[in-house]
Protein backbone atom coordinates (compact mmCIF):
# COMPACT_ATOMS: atom_id res chain seq x y z
CA UNK A 1 0.00 0.00 0.00
CA UNK A 2 1.40 3.46 -1.18
CA UNK A 3 2.09 6.35 1.78
CA UNK A 4 3.45 5.63 5.41
CA UNK A 5 2.25 3.74 8.95
CA UNK A 6 1.92 5.72 11.69
CA UNK A 7 4.31 3.66 13.57
CA UNK A 8 7.00 4.45 10.74
CA UNK A 9 6.38 8.05 11.23
CA UNK A 10 8.21 10.50 13.32
CA UNK A 11 9.01 13.90 14.46
CA UNK A 12 10.99 15.74 11.56
CA UNK A 13 10.16 13.58 8.60
CA UNK A 14 9.17 14.58 5.76
CA UNK A 15 6.95 14.32 2.34
CA UNK A 16 7.22 16.23 -0.98
CA UNK A 17 5.35 16.56 -4.16
CA UNK A 18 6.58 18.66 -6.90
CA UNK A 19 4.02 19.78 -9.90
CA UNK A 20 4.19 22.41 -12.86
CA UNK A 21 0.65 24.17 -12.91
CA UNK A 22 -1.18 23.81 -16.19
CA UNK A 23 -3.86 25.78 -17.68
CA UNK A 24 -6.44 24.06 -17.91
CA UNK A 25 -6.30 23.07 -14.49
CA UNK A 26 -6.95 26.09 -12.90
CA UNK A 27 -10.08 25.96 -15.93
CA UNK A 28 -11.23 22.62 -14.23
CA UNK A 29 -11.09 23.70 -10.66
CA UNK A 30 -12.49 27.16 -12.03
CA UNK A 31 -15.67 24.60 -13.12
CA UNK A 32 -15.41 22.20 -9.89
CA UNK A 33 -15.38 24.92 -7.81
CA UNK A 34 -17.78 27.48 -9.04
CA UNK A 35 -14.65 30.41 -8.49
CA UNK A 36 -15.18 31.67 -12.05
CA UNK A 37 -13.56 34.88 -10.74
CA UNK A 38 -11.47 36.65 -13.85
CA UNK A 39 -8.61 37.15 -11.89
CA UNK A 40 -8.07 33.04 -12.06
CA UNK A 41 -9.14 32.86 -15.94
CA UNK A 42 -8.40 36.47 -17.29
CA UNK A 43 -5.21 37.32 -17.83
CA UNK A 44 -5.72 40.59 -19.05
CA UNK A 45 -7.73 41.45 -16.35
CA UNK A 46 -5.53 39.71 -14.14
CA UNK A 47 -2.85 42.26 -16.12
CA UNK A 48 -4.52 45.13 -15.46
CA UNK A 49 -4.55 44.51 -11.20
CA UNK A 50 -1.07 44.51 -11.51
CA UNK A 51 -0.53 40.60 -11.43
CA UNK A 52 2.07 38.58 -13.81
CA UNK A 53 -0.93 36.87 -15.54
CA UNK A 54 -4.01 35.17 -14.06
CA UNK A 55 -3.53 33.81 -10.60
CA UNK A 56 -4.07 29.84 -9.40
CA UNK A 57 -6.71 29.78 -7.21
CA UNK A 58 -5.10 29.38 -3.51
CA UNK A 59 -7.65 26.36 -2.64
CA UNK A 60 -5.92 24.67 -5.71
CA UNK A 61 -2.96 24.36 -4.03
CA UNK A 62 -4.77 23.32 -0.97
CA UNK A 63 -6.45 20.66 -3.33
CA UNK A 64 -2.69 19.40 -4.28
CA UNK A 65 -1.68 19.48 -0.56
CA UNK A 66 -5.24 16.93 0.06
CA UNK A 67 -3.44 14.85 -2.43
CA UNK A 68 -0.07 14.67 -0.90
CA UNK A 69 -1.86 14.25 2.27
CA UNK A 70 -4.11 11.49 1.27
CA UNK A 71 -2.31 9.77 -1.20
CA UNK A 72 1.97 10.22 -0.34
CA UNK A 73 2.54 11.66 2.87
CA UNK A 74 1.64 10.57 5.15
CA UNK A 75 -0.98 8.44 2.41
CA UNK A 76 -4.66 6.34 2.66
CA UNK A 77 -6.31 6.33 5.98
CA UNK A 78 -5.80 9.54 7.14
CA UNK A 79 -8.33 11.76 8.21
CA UNK A 80 -7.49 15.13 7.57
CA UNK A 81 -9.05 16.96 11.24
CA UNK A 82 -8.11 20.78 10.14
CA UNK A 83 -5.97 23.16 8.52
CA UNK A 84 -4.65 26.75 8.77
CA UNK A 85 -3.50 28.40 5.23
CA UNK A 86 -1.69 31.16 5.11
CA UNK A 87 -1.29 32.34 1.07
CA UNK A 88 2.09 34.61 0.91
CA UNK A 89 2.62 35.02 -2.52
CA UNK A 90 0.65 34.83 -5.91
CA UNK A 91 0.99 31.78 -8.36
CA UNK A 92 1.23 31.54 -11.69
CA UNK A 93 0.03 29.46 -14.68
CA UNK A 94 3.29 27.44 -15.46
CA UNK A 95 4.91 27.78 -12.28
CA UNK A 96 6.79 25.19 -10.59
CA UNK A 97 5.81 24.49 -6.78
CA UNK A 98 6.19 21.64 -4.63
CA UNK A 99 4.09 20.76 -1.70
CA UNK A 100 5.96 19.81 1.59
CA UNK A 101 4.56 18.38 4.77
CA UNK A 102 6.92 17.76 7.41
CA UNK A 103 5.55 16.08 11.38
CA UNK A 104 6.18 18.57 13.69
CA UNK A 105 4.25 16.53 16.55
CA UNK A 106 3.14 12.96 16.49
CA UNK A 107 0.84 12.05 19.79
CA UNK A 108 1.23 8.08 20.04
CA UNK A 109 -1.77 7.91 21.84
CA UNK A 110 -3.75 9.59 20.20
CA UNK A 111 -3.00 8.36 16.55
CA UNK A 112 -2.69 11.89 15.36
CA UNK A 113 -0.48 13.92 13.40
CA UNK A 114 0.39 17.81 13.83
CA UNK A 115 1.97 18.52 10.43
CA UNK A 116 3.62 21.49 8.61
CA UNK A 117 2.28 21.96 5.66
CA UNK A 118 3.86 24.52 2.86
CA UNK A 119 4.38 24.81 -0.90
CA UNK A 120 7.02 26.18 -2.31
CA UNK A 121 7.26 28.65 -5.57
CA UNK A 122 9.70 28.44 -8.17
CA UNK A 123 12.35 30.41 -6.22
CA UNK A 124 11.52 27.57 -3.42
CA UNK A 125 10.47 30.38 -1.09
CA UNK A 126 6.63 29.21 0.36
CA UNK A 127 3.74 30.40 -1.70
CA UNK A 128 1.62 28.66 0.94
CA UNK A 129 2.36 27.52 4.83
CA UNK A 130 -0.34 26.28 7.31
CA UNK A 131 -0.64 23.70 9.55
CA UNK A 132 -2.67 20.88 9.68
CA UNK A 133 -3.89 17.79 11.78
CA UNK A 134 -4.49 14.70 10.67
CA UNK A 135 -5.66 11.34 12.26
CA UNK A 136 -4.40 8.18 11.46
CA UNK A 137 -6.96 5.61 10.65
CA UNK A 138 -6.11 1.87 11.22
CA UNK A 139 -5.99 0.17 7.52
CA UNK A 140 -5.94 -3.49 6.72
CA UNK A 141 -2.70 -3.86 5.18
CA UNK A 142 -3.06 -7.52 4.42
CA UNK A 143 -0.81 -8.12 1.01
CA UNK A 144 -2.01 -10.06 -1.62
CA UNK A 145 -1.22 -14.25 -1.45
CA UNK A 146 1.35 -13.69 -4.62
CA UNK A 147 2.86 -10.76 -2.71
CA UNK A 148 2.81 -12.51 0.70
CA UNK A 149 6.03 -13.85 3.18
CA UNK A 150 5.92 -16.46 5.94
CA UNK A 151 8.08 -18.37 7.93
CA UNK A 152 6.64 -21.58 9.07
CA UNK A 153 8.92 -23.16 11.62
CA UNK A 154 9.16 -26.92 11.73
CA UNK A 155 7.46 -27.18 7.98
CA UNK A 156 9.32 -30.14 7.13
CA UNK A 157 6.42 -33.00 8.27
CA UNK A 158 2.79 -33.05 9.60
CA UNK A 159 1.29 -29.72 10.40
CA UNK A 160 4.18 -27.70 8.91
CA UNK A 161 4.48 -29.00 5.60
CA UNK A 162 0.59 -28.85 5.11
CA UNK A 163 0.62 -25.10 6.31
CA UNK A 164 3.89 -24.37 4.14
CA UNK A 165 2.25 -26.23 0.95
CA UNK A 166 -1.03 -24.82 1.03
CA UNK A 167 0.21 -21.41 1.07
CA UNK A 168 2.34 -22.30 -1.73
CA UNK A 169 -1.39 -22.99 -3.51
CA UNK A 170 -2.24 -19.41 -2.76
CA UNK A 171 0.98 -18.27 -4.40
CA UNK A 172 2.79 -17.19 -1.33
CA UNK A 173 6.54 -17.42 -0.38
CA UNK A 174 7.40 -19.33 1.88
CA UNK A 175 10.37 -20.37 4.44
CA UNK A 176 10.12 -23.45 5.22
CA UNK A 177 12.14 -24.27 8.59
CA UNK A 178 13.41 -27.99 9.58
CA UNK A 179 15.66 -28.84 12.36
CA UNK A 180 16.85 -32.19 10.98
CA UNK A 181 15.28 -34.22 7.66
CA UNK A 182 16.61 -32.01 5.09
CA UNK A 183 15.30 -34.12 1.93
CA UNK A 184 11.52 -33.79 3.43
CA UNK A 185 11.97 -30.14 3.71
CA UNK A 186 13.35 -29.66 0.36
CA UNK A 187 10.69 -31.38 -1.21
CA UNK A 188 7.87 -29.24 0.80
CA UNK A 189 9.72 -25.92 -0.58
CA UNK A 190 9.57 -27.40 -4.60
CA UNK A 191 5.87 -28.58 -3.40
CA UNK A 192 5.32 -25.14 -3.02
CA UNK A 193 6.78 -24.05 -5.93
CA UNK A 194 5.15 -26.31 -8.15
CA UNK A 195 2.23 -25.16 -6.17
CA UNK A 196 2.51 -21.69 -7.58
CA UNK A 197 4.45 -20.35 -4.74
CA UNK A 198 8.27 -19.65 -4.10
CA UNK A 199 10.06 -21.18 -1.25
CA UNK A 200 13.35 -21.67 0.50
CA UNK A 201 14.23 -24.55 3.19
CA UNK A 202 16.32 -23.50 6.10
CA UNK A 203 18.08 -25.69 8.55
CA UNK A 204 17.66 -23.70 11.85
CA UNK A 205 16.84 -25.57 15.57
CA UNK A 206 14.41 -23.41 16.64
CA UNK A 207 15.80 -23.59 20.17
CA UNK A 208 19.18 -22.03 19.90
CA UNK A 209 20.13 -18.59 20.42
CA UNK A 210 20.12 -16.53 17.00
CA UNK A 211 17.60 -19.03 15.34
CA UNK A 212 15.02 -16.59 15.27
CA UNK A 213 17.23 -13.61 13.18
CA UNK A 214 18.42 -16.33 10.63
CA UNK A 215 15.34 -17.26 9.57
CA UNK A 216 13.94 -13.43 9.27
CA UNK A 217 17.13 -12.61 7.74
CA UNK A 218 16.76 -15.47 5.19
CA UNK A 219 13.49 -13.97 4.40
CA UNK A 220 14.23 -10.56 4.27
CA UNK A 221 17.38 -12.10 1.69
CA UNK A 222 14.97 -13.58 -0.64
CA UNK A 223 12.19 -11.59 -0.31
CA UNK A 224 12.52 -8.41 1.45
CA UNK A 225 10.73 -8.73 4.20
CA UNK A 226 8.59 -10.71 6.56
CA UNK A 227 4.99 -10.54 7.08
CA UNK A 228 3.94 -13.58 8.96
CA UNK A 229 5.43 -16.04 11.34
CA UNK A 230 3.67 -19.66 11.83
CA UNK A 231 5.13 -20.76 15.52
CA UNK A 232 4.59 -24.62 14.86
CA UNK A 233 7.93 -26.65 15.63
CA UNK A 234 7.41 -29.36 18.14
CA UNK A 235 9.70 -31.79 20.01
CA UNK A 236 8.77 -35.22 19.73
CA UNK A 237 6.05 -35.46 22.17
CA UNK A 238 6.31 -37.78 25.28
CA UNK A 239 4.10 -38.69 27.72
CA UNK A 240 5.31 -38.86 31.25
CA UNK A 241 4.12 -39.10 34.77
CA UNK A 242 4.86 -35.83 36.81
CA UNK A 243 6.56 -37.37 39.10
CA UNK A 244 8.96 -39.00 36.24
CA UNK A 245 9.60 -35.88 34.48
CA UNK A 246 13.07 -34.20 34.72
CA UNK A 247 12.87 -30.35 34.44
CA UNK A 248 15.26 -31.03 31.08
CA UNK A 249 12.41 -32.59 29.46
CA UNK A 250 10.07 -29.41 30.48
CA UNK A 251 12.32 -26.69 29.47
CA UNK A 252 12.61 -28.67 25.89
CA UNK A 253 8.91 -27.78 25.21
CA UNK A 254 9.20 -24.21 26.81
CA UNK A 255 12.54 -23.88 24.68
CA UNK A 256 10.67 -24.72 21.57
CA UNK A 257 7.18 -23.23 21.85
CA UNK A 258 7.68 -20.18 24.11
CA UNK A 259 11.14 -18.79 23.66
CA UNK A 260 11.44 -19.69 19.78
CA UNK A 261 8.05 -17.80 19.39
CA UNK A 262 9.17 -15.22 21.65
CA UNK A 263 12.71 -14.60 19.65
CA UNK A 264 11.45 -15.25 15.85
CA UNK A 265 8.35 -12.66 16.57
CA UNK A 266 11.07 -10.17 17.81
CA UNK A 267 13.33 -10.42 14.75
CA UNK A 268 10.74 -9.67 12.58
CA UNK A 269 8.80 -6.75 14.17
CA UNK A 270 10.51 -4.04 13.46
CA UNK A 271 9.96 -4.71 9.66
CA UNK A 272 5.97 -5.32 10.68
CA UNK A 273 6.07 -2.36 12.59
CA UNK A 274 7.29 -0.84 10.03
CA UNK A 275 5.06 -2.32 6.73
CA UNK A 276 1.90 -2.24 9.65
CA UNK A 277 1.53 -5.73 9.25
CA UNK A 278 2.25 -8.63 10.77
CA UNK A 279 0.74 -12.06 11.23
CA UNK A 280 1.91 -14.21 13.76
CA UNK A 281 -0.54 -17.69 14.36
CA UNK A 282 0.89 -20.19 17.02
CA UNK A 283 -0.02 -23.98 16.97
CA UNK A 284 -1.47 -24.94 20.13
CA UNK A 285 -3.62 -27.77 21.25
CA UNK A 286 -6.66 -28.89 22.17
CA UNK A 287 -5.18 -30.57 25.26
CA UNK A 288 -5.21 -26.93 27.24
CA UNK A 289 -8.43 -26.71 26.78
CA UNK A 290 -11.26 -27.82 29.84
CA UNK A 291 -9.32 -31.28 31.73
CA UNK A 292 -5.70 -31.86 30.17
CA UNK A 293 -4.25 -35.41 29.39
CA UNK A 294 -2.53 -37.51 32.13
CA UNK A 295 0.65 -37.32 32.13
CA UNK A 296 1.57 -34.88 30.18
CA UNK A 297 2.56 -31.87 32.56
CA UNK A 298 5.49 -30.38 30.62
CA UNK A 299 3.70 -30.34 26.69
CA UNK A 300 0.68 -28.62 28.52
CA UNK A 301 2.26 -26.48 30.68
CA UNK A 302 4.52 -25.04 27.86
CA UNK A 303 1.35 -24.82 25.41
CA UNK A 304 -0.55 -23.14 28.12
CA UNK A 305 2.29 -20.73 28.04
CA UNK A 306 2.29 -20.15 24.44
CA UNK A 307 -1.51 -19.44 24.97
CA UNK A 308 -0.64 -16.55 27.88
CA UNK A 309 2.14 -15.35 25.43
CA UNK A 310 -0.30 -15.21 22.51
CA UNK A 311 -2.51 -13.23 24.31
CA UNK A 312 0.14 -10.81 25.89
CA UNK A 313 1.51 -10.24 22.45
CA UNK A 314 -2.06 -9.81 20.64
CA UNK A 315 -2.47 -6.62 23.49
CA UNK A 316 0.65 -5.00 22.70
CA UNK A 317 0.68 -5.44 18.78
CA UNK A 318 -2.31 -5.03 17.28
CA UNK A 319 -1.87 -1.09 17.03
CA UNK A 320 0.88 -1.70 15.11
CA UNK A 321 -1.61 -3.70 12.81
CA UNK A 322 0.40 -7.23 13.94
CA UNK A 323 -2.66 -9.92 14.43
CA UNK A 324 -1.48 -12.86 17.24
CA UNK A 325 -3.55 -15.65 17.09
CA UNK A 326 -3.61 -19.36 17.62
CA UNK A 327 -5.15 -22.44 16.88
CA UNK A 328 -5.82 -25.78 19.01
CA UNK A 329 -5.85 -29.02 16.98
CA UNK A 330 -6.91 -32.29 18.46
CA UNK A 331 -5.68 -35.62 17.36
CA UNK A 332 -3.87 -34.78 13.31
CA UNK A 333 -3.75 -37.77 11.15
CA UNK A 334 0.91 -36.93 10.85
CA UNK A 335 3.16 -39.34 11.00
CA UNK A 336 3.34 -38.86 14.84
CA UNK A 337 0.66 -41.82 14.38
CA UNK A 338 2.84 -44.11 12.60
CA UNK A 339 3.22 -47.15 14.77
CA UNK A 340 0.36 -47.01 16.65
CA UNK A 341 -2.77 -49.77 15.17
CA UNK A 342 -5.78 -48.44 13.24
CA UNK A 343 -7.84 -50.10 16.08
CA UNK A 344 -5.88 -47.25 18.31
CA UNK A 345 -6.71 -44.52 15.85
CA UNK A 346 -10.30 -45.26 15.09
CA UNK A 347 -10.90 -44.89 19.16
CA UNK A 348 -9.41 -41.83 18.98
CA UNK A 349 -11.29 -40.57 16.23
CA UNK A 350 -14.70 -42.62 17.83
CA UNK A 351 -14.32 -40.27 21.06
CA UNK A 352 -14.49 -37.16 18.90
CA UNK A 353 -17.98 -35.54 18.15
CA UNK A 354 -16.51 -35.37 14.77
CA UNK A 355 -16.16 -39.17 14.61
CA UNK A 356 -12.91 -38.60 12.63
CA UNK A 357 -9.60 -37.04 12.87
CA UNK A 358 -8.60 -34.06 11.39
CA UNK A 359 -5.89 -33.54 8.41
CA UNK A 360 -3.18 -31.71 8.49
CA UNK A 361 -4.65 -29.43 5.33
CA UNK A 362 -7.59 -29.15 7.64
CA UNK A 363 -5.51 -27.52 9.88
CA UNK A 364 -3.73 -25.21 7.62
CA UNK A 365 -7.10 -24.01 5.58
CA UNK A 366 -7.64 -22.13 9.20
CA UNK A 367 -4.10 -21.00 9.60
CA UNK A 368 -4.49 -19.74 6.18
CA UNK A 369 -7.17 -18.31 7.65
CA UNK A 370 -5.72 -16.61 9.82
CA UNK A 371 -3.23 -15.22 8.00
CA UNK A 372 -5.33 -14.08 4.86
CA UNK A 373 -7.41 -10.73 4.98
CA UNK A 374 -10.26 -12.96 7.04
CA UNK A 375 -8.00 -12.72 9.71
CA UNK A 376 -7.46 -9.52 10.22
CA UNK A 377 -9.73 -8.44 12.91
CA UNK A 378 -8.91 -11.79 15.22
CA UNK A 379 -6.52 -10.93 17.64
CA UNK A 380 -5.75 -13.11 20.35
CA UNK A 381 -7.91 -15.61 19.62
CA UNK A 382 -7.67 -19.42 19.90
CA UNK A 383 -9.50 -21.60 17.21
CA UNK A 384 -10.53 -25.09 18.58
CA UNK A 385 -10.00 -27.11 15.07
CA UNK A 386 -10.58 -29.68 17.24
CA UNK A 387 -13.58 -32.06 15.74
CA UNK A 388 -15.96 -30.54 18.36
CA UNK A 389 -13.22 -32.03 21.30
CA UNK A 390 -12.75 -29.36 22.80
CA UNK A 391 -15.95 -25.73 22.47
CA UNK B 1 0.31 25.65 35.78
CA UNK B 2 -3.16 25.95 36.55
CA UNK B 3 -3.24 28.77 35.01
CA UNK B 4 -1.27 27.48 31.90
CA UNK B 5 -3.59 24.33 32.23
CA UNK B 6 -6.91 26.95 32.57
CA UNK B 7 -5.41 28.82 29.13
CA UNK B 8 -5.30 26.07 26.46
CA UNK B 9 -8.50 24.49 27.84
CA UNK B 10 -10.18 27.96 27.03
CA UNK B 11 -8.69 27.42 23.53
CA UNK B 12 -10.00 24.40 22.81
CA UNK B 13 -13.31 24.89 24.73
CA UNK B 14 -13.24 28.09 22.49
CA UNK B 15 -14.57 30.50 25.56
CA UNK B 16 -12.96 33.16 28.33
CA UNK B 17 -10.11 31.81 30.93
CA UNK B 18 -13.13 33.07 33.51
CA UNK B 19 -15.46 30.22 32.60
CA UNK B 20 -12.93 27.78 33.37
CA UNK B 21 -13.69 27.17 37.28
CA UNK B 22 -10.67 24.96 38.79
CA UNK B 23 -13.38 22.45 39.42
CA UNK B 24 -14.28 21.42 35.85
CA UNK B 25 -14.76 18.51 34.37
CA UNK B 26 -15.90 16.62 31.31
CA UNK B 27 -19.44 16.09 32.91
CA UNK B 28 -19.96 19.84 33.92
CA UNK B 29 -18.23 21.77 31.49
CA UNK B 30 -20.28 22.51 27.92
CA UNK B 31 -18.98 21.33 24.67
CA UNK B 32 -16.54 18.87 26.46
CA UNK B 33 -17.25 15.83 24.04
CA UNK B 34 -15.32 12.96 22.88
CA UNK B 35 -13.89 14.75 19.91
CA UNK B 36 -13.05 17.69 21.80
CA UNK B 37 -11.57 15.86 24.44
CA UNK B 38 -9.02 14.28 21.71
CA UNK B 39 -8.11 18.03 20.78
CA UNK B 40 -7.26 18.88 24.50
CA UNK B 41 -4.75 15.82 25.03
CA UNK B 42 -3.10 17.31 21.35
CA UNK B 43 -3.09 20.68 23.04
CA UNK B 44 -2.17 19.27 26.29
CA UNK B 45 0.95 17.74 24.50
CA UNK B 46 2.30 20.45 22.67
CA UNK B 47 1.94 22.78 24.98
CA UNK B 48 3.64 21.26 28.14
CA UNK B 49 5.85 19.10 26.13
CA UNK B 50 4.73 15.53 27.36
CA UNK B 51 3.63 12.37 25.73
CA UNK B 52 -0.03 10.94 27.31
CA UNK B 53 0.12 7.13 27.47
CA UNK B 54 -3.41 5.67 25.52
CA UNK B 55 -4.43 4.23 28.58
CA UNK B 56 -4.20 7.58 30.57
CA UNK B 57 -6.40 9.26 27.84
CA UNK B 58 -9.90 8.36 29.08
CA UNK B 59 -9.06 9.23 32.30
CA UNK B 60 -8.02 13.15 32.16
CA UNK B 61 -11.60 14.30 32.42
CA UNK B 62 -10.98 16.90 35.17
CA UNK B 63 -8.72 19.62 35.48
CA UNK B 64 -7.57 18.00 39.33
CA UNK B 65 -7.27 14.97 37.20
CA UNK B 66 -4.81 16.74 34.17
CA UNK B 67 -2.83 18.72 36.60
CA UNK B 68 -2.01 15.69 38.60
CA UNK B 69 -0.86 13.61 35.59
CA UNK B 70 0.87 16.83 34.03
CA UNK B 71 3.02 16.83 37.11
CA UNK B 72 3.34 13.20 36.55
CA UNK B 73 5.00 13.54 33.15
CA UNK B 74 7.32 16.32 34.44
CA UNK B 75 5.67 19.61 32.65
CA UNK B 76 6.64 22.43 33.95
Amino acid sequence: MRGRTFASLHEGDEGRWAHTIAGPEVDAFATLSGDDNPLHLDDGFARTQGFRGRVVHGMLLGAWLSRVLGTHFPGPGVLWLSQSIRFTRAVYVGDAVEVVVRVKHKAEALRTLVLDTSVLGPDGTPVLTGEARTMMLPTDRTPAWNDYVAIVTGAGRGIGAAVARGLGERGARVVVNYRTGADAAVAVAEAVQAAGGDAIAVQADITEAGAGAALVAAAQERWGRVDAIVNNATPAIERKPFEELEWEEVDRYWQTYVRSAFTLTQAALPGMKERGFGRIVHVLTSAIWGKPPVNSAGYVAAKSGLWGLTKAMAVELAPHGITVSALSPSAVMTDQWEGSSDRQRRALALALPAQRLATPEEVARTVAFLLGPEGAYLHGANVPVAGGEVM
Amino acid sequence: MRERLRDVMATVFEVPVSDIPDDADSVTMPGWDSLRHLELMLELEMSFGVRIPADQVPELTSVGAIEDALRDHGAG
